[in-house]
């Protein structure tokens, strides 16, 4: 069993790193490069979980987790924050806007796909490759 | 001047009445060159034996006062707007370094996984030279990043009763692995009951852990001493950390508090630290009105300590 994720991410490296990972551990990757365009997707087709970055061009991170929040079809939608904000207090202000997790980038790749997958349901837990 | 006050105030301003004895109005006036000034008119009452209560009102120009008050204003929001700008370029900062880090750190560690596939002996040890050089450079922006947030007084200090055992116990666990790469066992000696410190406790870790930290890297093979003195009047407790490593010339003991500043006879072994460690260390301890205190001797080894009020 693989979950499929939606992976909001406007930095095309980034996008390949988080989505090489993921795919490795057997999740199905839906890449999207802005919050508008993720939500149509999302509402297309409901995610397991949603990883975003939180600096996005047109709506960011807090506005598309708003938005989610606000539709009754994405509302228990898990969505992790991956971010490059990373200063005292910066974590806080992440959960406390209703994110489920916080990771900080650089993400560590060899535990990264491990605390995406805490946040999904048991039996959508990758499998880890060999 | 010798005129009455109506004289120099302009048209439409009524006299001050009796009831505004004691008090003082900014209003306009005209100048005798025709321009409008602002002035101060202050009221005070005088009883008189003869002539019954006489109100004596006296008027200043207060121009210069207004001038400096204005400028005064002015810079204070430029100083606001200074400081927004200062605050947000340290987000931004934070945001690109670490965004280019991602792709350097995450693509370094997927070869190293062996995603992708294999590697030979040499690749991997050069790509461990990368992932090392990549977390040494991620500490640095990490540091910088603290201090200029501690220097634009970005970090809340809250004072408030900690314990310092607890503090002490938490950093060495969290160092424990640390410690063993480096063979070097760490002993914390002192009280076992809790002492509390008027103290921030993130700021109390943070220079606990960067003490313990650099110990880790100079006691190589040996032990880390972490010591809770609660002085014998019992209003101040110390935290000191001993190691037994190569020591600090007497020459440099001042040297080693400032940024990027070392020690040459320690160089070698703080190859892997930022040369922020102890610069921020004294930064946060000034910010809880404390110091950080240090005494070694070449070739015995060195303490490090910070001493708090208890509580």
């Amino acid at each position: 069993m693989n979950a499929r994720i939606l992976v909001i991410e406007d930095t095309p490296n980034n996008m390949y790193l988080m989505t090489y990972l993921l795919q490795a551990h057997s999740h199905t990757v839906t890449p999207a490069a802005s919050g508008e365009e993720a939500l149509a997707l999302a509402r297309a087709s409901r995610p397991d979980l949603v990883v975003m970055d939180l600096q996005l061009p047109g709506i960011d991170g807090y506005q598309t987790l708003a938005a989610m929040r606000a539709e009754p079809g994405l509302r228990e939608v898990p969505v992790v924050a991956v971010t490059s904000f990373a200063l005292v207090g910066d974590r806080d202000r992440i959960l406390n806007a209703g994110f489920d997790h916080y990771v900080a980038k650089p993400i560590d790749p060899a535990t990264f796909t491990d605390e995406i997958d805490a946040y999904l349901p048991q039996l959508l837990r990758s499998s880890v490759p060999n | 001047m010798g005129l009455p006050v109506e004289a120099v105030l302009p048209g439409g301003l009524r006299p001050v009445d009796a009831g505004q004895v004691g008090a003082c109005v900014v209003m306009s006036a005209v100048h005798e060159d025709g321009t409008a000034i602002p002035v101060e008119v202050s009221l005070s009452a005088l009883e008189t034996t003869t002539s019954g209560r006489l109100t004596m009102a006296a008027v200043r120009d207060i121009s210069d006062r207004k001038h400096i008050e204005h400028l005064l204003q002015h810079n204070v929001s430029e100083l606001e707007r200074a400081s927004r700008v200062k605050n947000n370029l340290l987000a931004s900062m934070s945001h690109e370094l670490r965004t280019p880090l991602n792709a350097i750190l995450g693509f370094t560690g997927t070869l190293l996984m062996k995603l992708p596939g294999p590697l030979n002996a040499e690749q991997e040890h050069q790509l461990h030279l990368v992932k090392a050089s990549g977390v040494h450079l991620l500490s640095i922006i990490n540091d910088l990043l603290d201090l200029a947030q501690i220097e634009s007084g970005k970090v809340q200090i809250v004072l408030v009763p900690v314990d310092c055992r607890a503090v002490v116990d938490a950093v060495v666990q969290s160092l424990e692995p640390l410690a063993e790469t480096h063979h070097v066992t760490l002993h914390v000696e002192g009280p076992e009951v809790p002492v509390s410190a008027t103290a921030d406790k993130r700021a109390l870790s943070q220079i606990v852990v960067n003490l313990v930290n650099n110990a880790i890297k100079f006691a190589e093979g040996s032990q880390v001493r972490i010591r809770l003195t609660l002085q014998e009047s019992g209003d101040r407790i110390q935290i000191s950390v001993h190691d037994t490593g190569p020591g600090i010339p007497e020459t440099d003991l001042d040297r080693i508090f400032c940024a990027f500043e070392r020690s040459a006879a320690t160089a070698k072994a703080t190859d892997e630290g930022t040369g922020l460690g102890l610069h921020i260390s004294q930064k946060l301890a000034e910010l809880m009105n404390s110091t950080v205190t240090v005494a070694s001797v070449v070739g015995e080894g060195s303490t490090f300590a910070i001493s708090l009020a208890t509580c």
